[in-house]
């Protein structure tokens, strides 16, 4: 694998690739399906694929915070890969003791599986469909978590195993569904992680979060950026208190997405997978969620017609927020989850459970 | 990236332990009667003898050094003993100014003598504080103030009006914002001072401002030639309004910001853990997810503000900022206990739920006028953030 590097320098590596390769072109290419190999290929070397990953397991070894930190800063350049999604996999391949080797590889959410499982002598055999698989087409393996005996096994999928379907999310991203047709599995191939796996959905939550996070402050500078150029009647529009009261509020959602998600990450860098956790994720889930949709209104808003176009580089940012709240579960789904939790763990009151 | 500053705090074992023994001591408090949990109560909860069982426990003047009589303490740990104070909705009005500004305040410009007149009361929670800023036609425009301080020999005569003074009616003395030099248009700030009222001399009509409730926290105060000698100038002559900047930045900062309806919120989660058809509704489920998730958000950026505050650091716009947000949290918590009534079938108000709610409600429109109202607040933000 590619060079390690220290905690501090990972941030501004990351920064430097991403402003050097964000440019508004290879977002276009991205977006008619080209694969960004020159990127990938230097974020690999620069060891920033597998960051947290132990180097056991052939990753960096740096530490959780790092990689959660690249995702955010990934998601501010609004970087044309599904660097979430390899990271997932990733997390399942640790929890299951399998190294990684180079090349990308992607996941699918558990909640979009349409599949029957058939018992066999063997094993299993899988119909139908693995949907919204981060550019399945040009994964190595597709990585992702079955049901099978009550439990949530792994199972490390080649793309070739299924029919592909190309499609696009709504930012434009690569998505691809799987259709899957009497696909016979050993039970040798399902590992069942003795526990290991209970945490990735919340994982894979927070990488959302961490990504609203990254776009969110990002849409915030374009905003205030935006308020100080443009002149209308004379003067910048962020003479406008219009214009001024919805930048403060705007800033009000970023900072409270910011705490919520920072505080949910410390906690699964310092204690690991918790029920505390699973909470503290469900709470950033519900914030992030709520800011991702009130800031692509209020910034396109503030940018006008001419933000509305695909000559400007805000909806980079706003396509993602509107996608990414919806991915691993959107606010109304966490937020129930949350009060549930709270109901079933008789605090004396939410007060209680929020100082934790 | 960060236009703003949120430092991640971890709380040491210290912290956590003097937040146990707080929550030890109210639970005591609540066993023996001595007050009972209610809305808004840093500005209704009036208790002397409340005040003075916090000071018996070393919880007043927690940030005054100790060569003042204080206990020099770091703000976070006056931080986590007031946000468990208010979380619990406990009586602590009588104090909360004096405590929370006016002390601090005499420790960075009082005199000697003044530090010696009102500092020990003040750490002791016998000796009680009003504001005075706000008058009749100075709110938002704070600059626009009128009252004014005539010079004579040794001393000053003070004339005008303030308003909004919070518990003016129970309180010893109180800090007046006024001009000492005459008013120069292109420098509205300049020539303003702040003086050391003691509210039970000549010259001082205090006329109690009620609620639309009918709630008397609030009070208009009239000077009429009122004496103040020269030792009751705090600080600097002329230098008042730099005074006040600095000393709303202590009343801006503190969790009283989005903690004024916690005991509404945790009456209604306790009213639903008993109640099945309650517990069972997805919708009262989410509404609980969606405040708690909100709260935490507080929580933390609060938190952070006092750690950066802790370290030298500054968090005006922060802190402001913080306060918009927490703000507009406590009404949307005021408002929650609906969802729970409408289901209830009922909205009779014999309940603590319902009593809570009433409360919270005909209170909520003062939250986010109180401190600064939002929308001026919204402008410092936006100058903060470099847009203005």
């Amino acid at each position: 694998m590619g060079e390690v590097k220290q905690d501090y320098l990972i941030e501004e590596t990351a920064n430097q690739i991403f402003a050097d390769y964000c440019q508004l072109d290879r977002f276009k290419s991205y977006e008619q399906g080209e694969w960004q190999a020159a990127l990938w290929k230097t974020l690999a070397e620069s060891g920033l694929t597998a960051i947290d990953i132990p180097e056991n397991l052939n990753g960096c070894g740096a530490n959780s915070i790092d990689a959660f930190n690249f995702l955010r800063i990934a998601a501010y350049h609004s970087a044309p890969l599904p660097l979430a999604d390899h990271f997932i996999a990733c997390k399942i391949l640790q929890a299951i003791n399998s190294p990684i080797s180079d090349g990308f590889i992607t996941t699918s959410s558990s909640l979009h599986q349409e599949l029957t499982i058939t018992e066999t002598n063997t094993g299993i055999k899988l119909n139908g469909f693995l949907r919204n698989i981060a550019a399945a087409r040009h994964a190595k393996s597709i990585v992702v978590l079955l049901n099978y005996k009550q439990k949530k096994h792994a199972l490390i999928l080649d793309p070739g195993q299924g029919n592909l379907i190309h499609g696009q999310n709504m930012a434009g991203e690569p998505v691809d569904d799987m259709a899957i047709e009497n696909l016979t599995i050993n039970s040798s191939q399902l590992i069942n992680g003795k526990g290991t796996l209970e945490d990735i959905h919340q994982l894979a939550a927070l990488t959302r979060c961490v990504m609203c996070w990254g776009a969110l402050a990002r849409v915030l500078e374009l905003s205030i950026a935006h308020a100080t150029e443009r002149t209308q009647f004379g003067r910048p529009i962020a003479k406008f208190q219009a214009v001024q009261q919805d930048i403060a509020k705007l800033a009000g959602e970023v900072a409270a997405t910011h705490v919520t998600v920072d505080h949910a990450v410390g906690s699964y860098c310092a204690a690991g997978n918790s029920k505390h956790f699973s909470s503290l994720v469900a709470a950033a889930k519900v914030v992030s969620c709520r800011a991702a949709g009130f800031a692509a209104t209020v910034s396109h808003q503030i940018h006008g017609a001419m933000g509305f176009t695909n000559e400007h580089p805000l909806h980079l940012f706003t396509r993602r927020l509107w996608t990414w709240r919806e991915e691993y579960g959107n606010e109304y789904q966490w937020q129930q989850h949350l009060g549930q939790y709270l109901l079933r763990e008789n605090y004396p009151s939410p007060w209680y459970w929020c100082s934790a | 990236m960060a236009l703003l500053n949120f430092p991640a705090i971890e709380l040491s074992d210290d912290l956590l332990s003097l937040r146990q023994q707080v929550r030890d001591f109210i639970e005591a408090q609540l066993a023996n009667h001595q007050f009972s949990a209610t809305v808004d109560a840093w500005l209704s909860g009036y208790s002397r003898e409340f005040s003075q069982a916090l000071a018996e426990q070393g919880w007043l003047g927690m940030t005054i050094p100790t060569t003042l009589g204080g206990q020099g303490k770091s703000p976070l740990q006056r931080f986590v003993v007031i946000e468990e104070l208010l979380a619990a909705g406990a009586p602590v009005a009588a104090h909360w100014v004096a405590d929370r500004q006016t002390g601090p305040l005499l420790v960075d410009v009082g005199s000697k003598q003044q530090q010696e007149k009102y500092l020990p009361g003040i750490i002791r929670g016998e000796i009680y504080f009003a504001i005075g800023l706000s008058e009749p036609n100075s709110g938002s425009d704070l600059a626009s103030i009128t009252t004014k301080a005539t010079k004579v020999d040794g001393g000053w005569l003070l004339n005008g009006r303030k308003i909004w003074s919070s518990g003016a009616h129970f309180c010893h003395a109180m800090v007046v914002l006024c001009r000492t030099e005459a008013l120069d248009e292109k420098n509205r700030h300049k020539g303003m001072s702040q003086l050391l009222v003691d509210l039970d001399q000549p010259g001082i009509t205090i006329r109690p401002i009620e609620l639309i409730n009918g709630e008397h926290h609030f009070n208009e105060v009239s000077f009429e030639d009122v004496w103040i000698a020269d030792e009751m100038v705090l600080g600097q002559l002329g230098q008042g309004w730099k005074q006040v900047m600095s000393e709303l930045a202590y009343e801006r900062s503190g969790p009283e910001r989005f903690l004024s309806t916690l005991p509404l919120f945790t009456e209604l989660v306790n009213v639903v853990q008993a109640d099945a058809p309650l517990y069972e509704d997805e919708r009262i489920q989410s509404t609980i997810g969606d405040l708690s998730a909100q709260l935490l958000a507080l929580h933390q950026l609060s938190l952070r503000v006092t750690a950066t505050l802790c370290n030298g650091g500054q968090a005006d716009t922060e802190a402001v900022l913080v306060k918009d947000l927490g703000t507009r949290f406590e009404k949307h918590l005021s408002e929650a206990a609906r969802i729970v009534i409408s289901k209830k079938g009922s909205a009779a108000a014999p309940t603590a739920l319902g009593r809570f709610m009433e409360k919270a409600i005909l209170h909520s429109p003062g939250f986010t006028l109180r401190g600064g109202t939002n929308e001026i607040l919204r402008g410092i933000i936006v100058r903060g953030l470099g847009l203005r």
